[in-house]
């Protein structure tokens, strides 16, 4: 049997050849910098002037809600995609077993979201260096933080591992969604649903007084909110940094599982 | 045919819900030749083809291409198949040959040479680079061709392959899968419900109806053996067919139909008939014999109310 790296080739080649994902990585590249030169030149309101580090993490906010829209539009169109191109009639009948196929794709995919976030951490820290500098205003929670651009940069990528993280998880929904559903527009639409209103769910089920919600994947999709001694957004039932880390990876392996699971009995019709 | 089938299929059975789409479907295809899968629309032609190509699973039954089954051993069964699956669909956003680029990786046998071979064997040297969207119906079908055709498969399946093309394309596409069938002994699987081009294409057809074979059939070499049935119906051109009727009175079956004198009667009895109007002084403009079309054939088997 051929080489397995090809077909991870081939599942790139189906992306990167597209205008569209280009369109993308250069929005990801230029809304942090339209971002922080309208601030660099505006000031806040009060007058004072806005920091370096301030202003990665708010880019570092906006880069990551692109990397996540577009990787959700990648995933859903994944499967989905080559059911409404007709494609899929000339890839499935090659010597490979559906598994591999699907693995492939969801590599390329995988791919797509470790060099999206990756663009997003360089840009963010990268352009806010250069127009800020490395400066923090004097942080009494982490002090250190004013160290430089050194820790600067590593304190930034907490966020990123952080929101990668999550991301992985929403778009094995999405790509779940694709091969389940084979529609493109409604696997989109229903995993930016679950990325947009996760605050308002998350608020949801923290009304509800019991012990089994903090499984629910809305409440573990932040990490950020058991980073730094935190523990969670369930006051009387603290949950750890691991705790959530791995009901993510139970979710993840769920969704990939189901994804495999439909892709493998489905029959190609029509 | 004493070599071993390319293709095999054992009780093929598909059930949908509670229909069954493929009942008991069985037969052979053997290399080098072309074998037509004839039915009216819906009678389970393409269902029974995804099945053999691995993009929908049976029910019961089996399916073996040069050995393995496509059930348990999918990779080592479809290595060998080629197929055009209704429309040759292809990437758009991609040139011509980054697609077959992209089923090339797929394939260990086919090497970048093997790529420029096919190409130019489907006549697309000029227009490769460009993206298919650029691409015409006729030079996606190429394109669907040489994509099939890359890794020297032994089966080649082609799903309704004359669909949008043009009377030259089609006869274009005859040509070359007669070609291939003889020079590399590749079986190739044709359905159609297109009768008449099956004829001039196919070596054997199997007519599909409601998803049971009701018949496979040689066509080519039966001709002869048309010609010398005595209840073959043969046409007579005359000037006065009227008067003709009455100088046979009535034997052979006599008749007028559309204005022609018709017989029924073997090859002899058709030159003494010759003879008797020509004595009678009837003027004879051209005699031909009625051969039964495989549509003719067709219809007989399946009542015509079903063609779809």
């Amino acid at each position: 049997m051929a080489n397995f790296v090809k077909l991870v080739q081939n599942e790139n080649m189906k992306i990167y050849r597209r205008v569209g994902t280009w369109v993308m990585l250069g929005i990801l590249i230029l809304l942090p910098i339209l971002v922080s030169t309208l601030l660099y030149f505006a000031g806040q309101d009060d007058g004072s002037k806005v920091t370096g580090f301030e202003m990665m993490q708010v880019d570092a906010i906006f880069a990551f809600m692109l990397v996540t829209i577009f990787s959700v539009i990648i995933a859903s169109g994944s499967v989905a995609s080559e059911f409404s191109w007709g494609t899929i009639k000339l890839l499935l009948i090659r010597p490979w077993s559906r598994t591999s196929i699907l693995l492939s794709k969801f590599i390329a995919l995988v791919l797509f979201l470790l060099l999206t976030s990756i663009i997003a951490y360089l840009t963010c820290f990268f352009v806010n260096l250069a127009f800020f500098g490395a400066t923090n205003a004097v942080d009494e929670v982490i002090p250190e933080l004013n160290a430089g651009a050194g820790v600067m940069f590593r304190e930034l990528g907490e966020f990123v591992w952080t929101e990668f993280v999550a991301t992985l998880v929403i778009a094995s929904f999405s790509f779940m969604l694709s091969a389940a559903l084979r529609s493109n527009g409604l696997a989109i639409g229903l995993s930016l649903a679950i990325v947009f209103l996760s605050d308002a769910f998350a608020s949801l089920f923290l009304m509800i007084d019991q012990p089994w919600i903090k499984f629910v994947l809305f409440l573990n999709l932040d990490l950020m909110q058991f980073m730094n001694g935190h523990t969670g957004p369930i006051d009387d039932d603290p949950m750890s940094l691991g705790f959530a880390v791995g009901v993510l990876a139970a979710y993840f392996v769920i969704f990939n599982a189901i994804s495999l699971l439909v892709f493998r009995k489905r029959d190609v019709a029509a | 045919m004493s070599l071993a089938p390319v293709v095999r299929l054992d009780n093929v059975t598909k059930v949908i819900g509670k229909r069954t789409i493929i009942d008991r479907v069985s037969f052979d295809v053997y290399p080098g030749e072309v074998f037509g899968f004839l039915g009216p629309n819906g009678s389970g032609k393409t269902t029974t083809i995804r099945m053999m190509v691995g993009l929908m699973a049976l029910t019961s039954g089996d399916i073996q291409i040069e050995g393995h089954s496509v059930k348990t051993d999918f990779p080592k069964a479809i290595v060998h198949v080629g197929a055009i699956v209704e429309n040759p669909e292809m990437y758009k956003f991609l040139t011509g040959y980054q697609n077959l680029l992209h089923y090339a990786r797929m394939n260990p046998a086919v090497t970048k040479e093997r790529i420029q071979e096919v190409i130019e064997l489907v006549g697309l040297q000029d227009r490769i680079h460009d993206k298919v969207k650029k691409y015409s119906l006729g030079m996606r079908q190429r394109l669907g061709v040489a994509q099939a055709m890359m890794h020297r498969p032994k089966l080649l399946v082609l799903d309704e392959p004359t669909n949008g093309l043009d009377p030259a394309g089609i006869r274009e596409l005859r040509d070359y899968l007669r070609k291939i069938a003889q020079d590399e002994s590749v079986a190739v699987l044709v359905s159609s419900h297109l009768l008449s081009e099956m004829e001039l294409m196919c070596d054997r057809v199997a007519i599909l109806q409601k998803g049971q074979i009701i018949d496979v059939r040689s066509i080519r070499g039966d001709d002869a053996a048309v010609h010398t049935q005595a209840d073959n119906e043969v046409l007579f051109e005359v000037d006065h067919p009227d008067a003709a009727l009455g100088v046979l009175e009535g034997s052979y079956g006599a008749r007028i139909a559309d204005g022609l004198l018709s017989i029924k009667a073997d090859r002899s009895s058709v030159a003494a008939t010759n003879r008797r109007l020509v004595e009678a002084g009837i003027n004879v403009y051209g005699i031909r014999v009625k051969t039964k079309t495989l549509e003719d054939q067709f219809l007989e088997m399946t009542g015509s109310e079903h063609i779809g």
